[in-house]
């Protein structure tokens, strides 16, 4: 076994992969990144991006682009830990995924005292959105969109009776959830859900930028400056800068 | 455990089959899952820590290829 007798390279643990040209930063940056200089500025707060398949306890083939949800907890737990961290932006681009991963980051995010702005950009889609409706308060770019759709009709199923009653209890999860944390009220969610002659292949509802802010599910169409200016403002409203 | 996605089913789970060559490894005291790209060198599957804060650490996150000697 070559892996039992491996020799780490080093100890220290910030080591990055060893490179020829590691010794030059600037020749790295240019190597990575295409670009002269990266500004060394400390940021407050930190950005957790979720992106494509949410993966939940299935390990999904590689073909899929997937956010980790065993990676995002302990992350949001050390975002929620960690003084230095003022804040929390939350960017989705998302096409849904695990329904108990999801709804798990979601509960963590809600729960998380520190204030957390989620900013949906290109999608997000079925679990996506209770993610996007956990944070303080939500953007969707104008772009942007939501597909909310029932569980049952793409759901896999493993090791449980696939009963449809299994399934609803699934899906109140869902709706409660997104009921709970916006503006939109159960009926008006419902009707999107179950609505027919939108989708090609299913039924429910595609939402767009300012449909989503006009049925209350996200809380304004904005940009990344409109969500880190109002990431600022929650952060000065929690701590108030010390006026001298 | 329910897929609740936009993208079609037969899309996800295309090559589920295929199984995954993992490897556990330490690095200074934090036990990562890899995935072995080359004789020397892994790509970093998954953390298994109870320090939150390892989680922050960019060197560490999943993707990233650490070498070592064989």
């Amino acid at each position: 076994m070559i892996f039992s007798t491996w020799n780490m390279t080093s100890s220290i643990i910030p080591e990055a992969p060893k490179d020829k040209n590691n010794d030059i930063p600037t020749l790295n940056t240019i190597n990575q990144l295409g670009q002269m200089d990266v500004p060394n500025l400390e940021s407050d707060f930190h950005c957790l991006s979720i992106v494509g398949q949410i993966e939940g306890h299935l390990v999904l083939p590689p073909q899929n682009k997937t956010t980790k949800y065993e990676h995002i907890i302990p992350q949001l737990v050390a975002i929620e830990q960690n003084p230095k961290i003022k804040g929390l932006l939350v960017i989705l681009n998302t096409v849904g995924g695990d329904v108990e991963a999801g709804l798990a980051i979601a509960e963590m995010i809600v729960s998380m005292t520190k204030p957390t702005v989620s900013l949906v950009l290109g999608g997000g889609h079925s679990i996506g959105v209770p993610i996007a409706v956990a944070s303080d308060y939500s953007f969707i770019a104008e772009t942007a969109t939501m597909t909310i759709h029932p569980i049952r009709l793409t759901g896999l199923v493993i090791g449980v009776p696939q009963t449809y009653e299994y399934l609803d209890k699934m899906q109140d999860r869902v709706v409660k959830f997104v009921v709970e944390h916006s503006n939109i009220d159960e009926k008006t969610f419902r009707e999107l859900m179950f609505s027919t002659g939108n989708l090609a292949r299913d039924i429910g509802t595609v939402v767009v930028g300012s449909d989503a802010v006009k049925y209350g599910l996200i809380d304004a169409v904005g940009g990344i400056g409109d969500a880190v200016k109002k990431l600022r403002e929650l952060i000065n409203q929690k701590n108030p800068p010390l006026v001298n | 455990m329910i897929l609740y996605t936009a993208i079609p089913l037969e899309l996800v789970v295309e090559g589920i089959e295929k199984g995954h060559n993992y490897k556990e490894l330490e690095l200074s005291g934090i036990k990562l899952l890899v995935e072995p790209v080359d004789v020397d060198r892994s790509r970093i599957v998954r953390i298994i820590s109870t320090n939150p804060q390892d989680y922050l650490n960019p060197r560490l996150s999943p993707g990233t290829i650490i070498e070592h000697k064989i």
